[in-house]
């Protein structure tokens, strides 16, 4: 059987958009259903708060959904981008798989990650229900914090589908597709990240509501921080699709984008969880004690600065592969 | 966005043939260098210039600054007599201050202003001298042999093993010693390009951005976010890291 | 499961099917190897990053919780943090390493 453009065009779409709305929709799903738990245990404790308890769990989860409604967009535009003629092929279906990728794993990390501070606000309103207005603008601010990643994701993927890509024969496939890997695959961790940040912030502010910008000014600094792994993974993939004109037309090119993709991608999920990890013990610690916020921001600080090196080993391990080799 | 990742290099002196050793200047980076230095050096004068008993607005700024790096330098070395811990007061304050500045730099609309710490030379530099201080800092407190000693692992030292037990202790440092420089070097390159890779990707984002969307309102928060926030924090974790990494060596 | 000379042949007619002007010279062994030692080395490093990350990043939670426990211990416990964490970084820097000499030693 012979594979013509038209295939090659039909199978990016198919695939592309499978692997958005999938695990896009996936992650966003885990979110919500964490976020429907916690309320449901609440309610059962309290059930005389069922109306406080409704209200934050649904604006939780509208909050939380919003990555997967970047992923139902960037599906559907996979689904039915116009094609011309000089574009089709595999090229194009690759370029397609990337955008699905992308936006696909990149979602999937920042849906689980808003469910984190939903749950513990629905929590934290059952056990003070006279606090309920603050808790729940922290858990917002927290959820889009933990959003970015998504949006960088989002960001790339529409870069993929609406830019061509470098015409370097076979390779361009390639190019497409470790772009996608390298954004989607280290967004996962810092969405995951950021949101047990904000999940460990919401839950400090819960118990000590007395501490409120402390807490939140440590969980921003704590999520940006996070987000470093996306941002590597970002500007691999920015590397990738503006700066190799000159890329070997051969498996040899092909092997070097994947690989770089490969490293900076699924290297920065490890890092973006423990960056989270540290950031939520020490924001619920410096709700306890605000008198030494100073303190826990330094030691959070030089916590996630250290586990962060596997993340820049990784970033050099790429660009060493991309550059030098 | 074509020109994404060029560097402006003279391999030549100016206006001869003589060429650079080394392969080339990025001449950017040095001007930029050059430029965060002399704003540091305008704004400490504006800020020093009537000290007076009732402070001003620049002098409270400028005071409040000072004390939280000397609360930051004294909690973290723990020397025991103040002058000793006063003594890194400046490396650390002027640290924070050219990287912080260096970051901010990039703000500015032309092309001709990058963030010197874009450079991956610069920051490979800061990284240098970062720990190299710090391995000044521990043979001066501990003694050269002490120092050194600790990079052949903890079953170098043991006192009370006998026969095969030492040998093993012993032995063991063939397995320590080269992981532990390693660690060391690996220390050199995490912090040079934690803040490289942040700055950079920054940059490189709001490039790409802001000429996908031509330049409408969006660059202004990317700009807020990245340059301002993300910059003051990384220049923050670079100061704070340097500083850790001399308390860990004096102790 | 396919022989080694089938699956380059095949390798070989995908690529000349997708761009049949650029791709003149066919795949020699030579270039599989270093292809692979490339995908090895990414592929090294960027799964020997999961666990080291998510490791250090425990160890620096409980000292963070320590720490605001006893806040009066903050210097012990940030060494403590740092060691325990060089400790967990090693197999990081094991893959790092691995990976340098797949790039450079066995990829040339």
């Amino acid at each position: 059987m012979d594979i013509t453009p038209e295939t090659w065009n039909y199978i990016g779409r198919y695939v592309g958009a499978s692997l958005a709305l999938g695990l896009g929709g996936l992650g966003a799903a885990i979110g919500m259903g964490m976020a429907g738990a916690e309320a449901n245990r609440a309610m059962m404790k309290q059930p005389s708060k069922h109306s406080d308890l409704l209200r934050t769990m649904l604006l939780g989860q509208a909050v939380g959904g919003s990555p997967s409604i970047f992923a139902l967009v960037v599906g559907l535009l996979i689904l039915f981008l116009p094609v011309n003629e000089s574009t089709s092929g595999m090229v194009f279906a690759s370029t397609l798989i990337g955008a699905g990728l992308a936006v696909g794993l990149g979602c999937f990390g920042s849906g689980v990650g808003c469910g984190f501070p939903a749950a513990q606000a629905c929590s934290g309103v059952a056990r003070n229900p006279k606090k309920s207005t603050a808790l729940t603008s922290t858990m917002m601010i927290g959820q889009a914090l933990a959003q970015s990643p998504s949006i960088f994701a989002t960001i790339v993927a529409l870069i993929l589908l609406f830019l061509p890509t470098p015409s370097v024969g076979i390779a361009s496939a390639g190019i497409a597709i470790a772009a996608g890997l390298s954004m989607g695959a280290s967004a996962l961790g810092p969405g995951l990240g950021s949101g047990i940040t904000a999940g460990g912030a919401v839950k400090g502010q819960s118990d000590w509501p007395q501490s409120r910008s402390i807490t939140v000014r440590t969980m921003m600094i704590g999520q940006a921080i996070c987000d470093t792994p996306a941002i590597f993974g970002m500007l691999v993939s920015f590397i990738m699709l503006f700066t190799l004109q000159d890329l070997e037309v051969s498996i040899i090119g092909f092997s070097k984008v994947m690989a770089a993709a490969i490293a900076v991608g699924i290297g920065g999920i490890g890092p973006g969880i423990g960056c989270g990890i540290v950031s939520e013990t020490s924001c619920e610690a410096s709700a306890k004690k605000p008198e030494h916020d100073a303190l826990m921001l330094r030691t959070m600080l030089i916590g996630q600065a250290v586990s962060q090196s596997t993340a820049i080993y990784a970033l050099i391990i790429a660009l060493v592969i991309l550059f030098v080799v | 966005m074509e020109h994404i990742g060029e560097r402006l290099i003279w391999n030549y002196f100016p206006f001869t043939n003589i060429p650079i050793p080394g392969g080339g200047v990025n001449v950017l980076t040095i001007f930029n260098t050059l430029v965060v230095m002399a704003l540091l050096w305008g704004m400490m004068w504006l800020g020093v210039r009537k000290l007076t008993r009732v402070p001003g607005r620049a002098q409270v700024i400028l005071e409040s600054f000072v004390g939280l790096f000397d609360g930051l330098v004294t909690s973290s070395l723990e020397y025991p007599t103040r002058d000793q811990n006063r003594k890194f007061l400046p490396l650390i304050a002027s640290l924070f201050m050219f990287v912080c500045l260096g970051n901010f730099i990039g703000f500015l609309p032309t092309h001709y202003f990058e963030e010197p710490t874009a450079d991956i030379n610069c920051t490979m530099s800061l990284g240098m001298m970062a720990i190299a201080i710090a391995i000044y800092c521990g043979v001066k407190a501990k003694g050269a042999g002490e120092f050194f000693g600790e990079l052949l692992g903890p079953m170098w030292h043991q006192e009370d093993a006998t026969g095969f037990a030492k040998l093993a202790g012993k032995a063991s440092a063939l397995f320590f010693f080269p992981l532990n420089v390693i660690g060391e070097v690996a220390k050199v390159i995490s912090i040079s390009f934690r803040l490289f890779g942040n700055i950079i990707g920054g940059a490189i984002i709001i490039v790409v951005v802001s000429t996908l969307t031509y330049n409408t309102f969006l660059p202004i928060g990317l700009d807020l976010f990245f340059v301002f926030f993300v910059g003051t924090v990384q220049a923050f974790v670079f100061t704070m890291l340097t500083l850790t990494y001399i308390a860990v060596a004096i102790k | 499961m396919m022989d080694p000379a089938t699956l380059l042949a095949v390798l070989e007619t995908t690529l000349s099917q997708a761009d049949a002007d650029v791709v003149e010279s066919a795949i020699t062994g030579k270039d599989l190897i270093k292809a692979g030692a490339l995908m090895g080395a990414g592929i090294c490093m960027g799964f020997g990053a999961i666990g080291p990350g998510i490791g250090e990043g425990f160890a620096a939670g409980k000292a963070c919780e320590a720490i605001g426990r006893a806040p009066e211990e903050a210097g012990l416990l940030t060494r403590t943090m740092l060691i325990g964490q060089a400790v967990s970084e090693s197999t990081g820097i094991y893959s790092l390493v691995v990976a340098l000499l797949m790039l450079f030693v066995v990829g040339v």
